[in-house]
């Protein structure tokens, strides 16, 4: 393994035996169909109720009744019923209560409430019981596929670790095979990535200042800009609102909420993740200090960014297969992140540039999930992303070259 | 290992021994519900049947059934009865309470000992494995 994370690949079997999850599951499923006879008998008990009370409600309509009277176990006689409005009713535990008509049909109202709410508290078991069945029986299914489950390290240093207690829902089955390149690509970034942070702690105080004067304009901005840039989809946050939400689907209204942002930049960031991959792979040698120019800068080069840094993404999203724990600070922090990896690398870059300067303000943000590495940065990208990506693409543009020529 | 192999059957008896009596709580924690069970539904109906008791006025009848025999009896009487059948049941059922709660301690000290047991016996077949 590389200077990566270090990380266990246990099989599911190991951790949930496909037998037993199964056995599990039988078992919950006997439970459940415990519960529907009970259910089934205790409809049946309402169902006699009902017939009661109508019952009692109709004999009182007459003195007396002609009815067979049924003598012994197989013989009747013809008799009569009288006293049609005299009712002994059973109270429970042997106590008989003489009633009347109505009496009686008010007692067995009362009853068949209670059987009602018994009824649905028995359903409601039954739901729980059968969800638990539903998650064993999955459980077992996935255990039989063999999927495995990666636990890697989290550590806490500039480099971005791949933290995810194993959950079953990691399927990277891929991931298992081939760790040893991915460490080693990892780490590489994750050199990167430093340096990157560091540049970007320098910017980002620059940035709070120019971005605390254009989020007013850029919220005016973003409303009105339309730009078709359907690769971009979730990229600038300002401009691509519209564009975003017609090629994403999600809202991309950054500005509006930045409660919603959160969850369109998850959507944003799966996105753009190929994109970011792609980046990735061109600038192979400094993605750390692209992404930290791209926060401070997301505006133009966005979309450039975005195709290029969907290898960026894709690469960091290999390696980093449990580090979509957090997508929240990551989208804000990859879109500008990928915007920099572009700016910053050479030949992409300056592509980039003449991409985003072509006109299109998608905001690129390919996601790349630094949340480990620039936590400090997420604030402002907050207010970054509040302001898309300052409505002035010229104003980003220099503070880009600007962060270039620092570099 | 000729010493060892006696020590170590020992030491399976003895797992046995604790094996069956953690079998036999766990029956009795299984009974105990059962009762439980039996003792609340009880319950639940005695308390019906004094919710309609309170309902009636004063001039109805109201019989028991003792055996094959329907005998009148009166209101107050009947809910004093049913009053004091409550009050037996929850009693009951409180005692069976403390008796599961002290049976499932017993249980998981059982358990736990015999966790020992079965450490010490697999540590003795490793050193038996070695020489």
């Amino acid at each position: 393994m590389g200077d990566g994370a270090k990380g266990t690949v246990t099989s599911l079997d190991a951790l949930f035996p496909a037998k037993e999850a199964s056995r599990a599951a039988r078992r919950v499923e006997e439970a459940i169909s415990e519960r529907r006879g009970e259910l089934r008998r205790l409809r049946g008990f309402a169902a006699d109720n009902a017939a009661l009370v109508s019952l009692v409600q109709k004999l009182p309509d007459e003195l007396s009744h002609d009815i067979m009277v049924p003598f012994g176990g197989a013989a009747f006689f013809p008799g009569r019923l009288i006293h049609t409005n005299e009712f002994m009713v059973l109270l429970g535990e042997g106590y008989y209560a003489e009633r009347t008509a109505k009496q009686t049909a008010e007692i067995l109202r009362r009853r068949g409430k209670d059987l009602e709410a018994q009824i649905e508290s028995l359903k409601a078991t039954m739901l729980d019981l059968e969800a638990e069945a539903k998650f064993f029986n999955s459980t077992a299914a996935e255990a039989a596929e063999g999927l495995v489950e990666i636990r890697e390290d989290y550590v806490e240093e500039n480099q971005e670790k791949v933290s995810e207690p194993g959950s079953p829902s990691s399927k990277h089955e891929d991931s298992s095979d081939k760790p040893n390149d991915k460490d080693e690509e990892y780490a590489r970034i994750m050199a990167r990535l430093d340096e990157l942070e560091k540049e970007e702690s320098e910017a980002e105080s620059e940035l709070e200042k120019e971005e605390s004067v254009a989020e007013s304009a850029s919220r005016d901005d973003e409303e009105e800009d339309d730009a078709g840039d359907v690769d971009a989809a979730p990229s600038d946050e300002h401009e691509d609102e519209d564009e975003v939400e017609d090629a994403v689907g999600s809202d991309e209204d950054e500005d509006v909420s930045e409660d919603d942002t959160w969850g369109n930049r998850e959507t944003k960031s799966v996105l753009q993740k190929t994109r970011v991959q792609e980046m990735l792979d061109l600038t192979a040698a400094k993605p750390p200090a692209d992404y930290k120019q791209v926060h401070e800068k997301a505006a133009i080069v966005e979309t450039k960014v975005q195709s290029a840094a969907k290898a960026v993404s894709f690469n960091l999203d290999n390696e980093q297969s449990h580090g979509q724990q957090k997508p929240h600070p990551l989208p804000p922090e990859s879109r500008y992140s990928a915007q920099r990896t572009e700016g910053t690398l050479g030949s992409t870059s300056s592509q980039i540039q003449n991409i985003s300067s072509a006109g299109r303000k998608a905001f690129t943000g390919s996601v790349i999930e630094h949340d480990h590495c620039l936590p400090p940065i997420q604030s402002p990208n907050i207010t970054s992303l509040e302001e898309p990506s300052s409505s002035n693409p010229s104003k980003r543009v220099s503070r880009f070259k600007m962060q270039k020529g620092n570099r | 290992m000729a010493s060892s192999s006696p020590a170590l059957r020992e030491l399976q008896r003895d797992l046995e021994n604790q094996a069956n009596a953690l079998s036999k709580i766990q029956k009795d924690i299984a009974k105990n519900h059962q009762v439980r069970k039996q003792y609340t539904i009880q319950l639940g109906e005695n308390e019906l049947v004094l919710k309609e008791l309170e309902l009636l006025n004063e001039s109805a009848n109201v019989y028991k059934l003792i055996g094959p025999v329907l005998v009148k009896q009166d209101l107050a009487e009947a809910k004093a009865n049913v009053k004091k059948r409550i009050e037996y049941i929850s009693a009951e059922l409180k005692r069976l309470d403390g008796t599961l709660q002290d049976l499932e301690d017993k249980q998981n000290s059982k358990k736990e000992s015999i966790l020992k047991l079965q450490q010490r016996i697999q540590t003795v077949q490793a050193g038996k494995a070695k020489s």
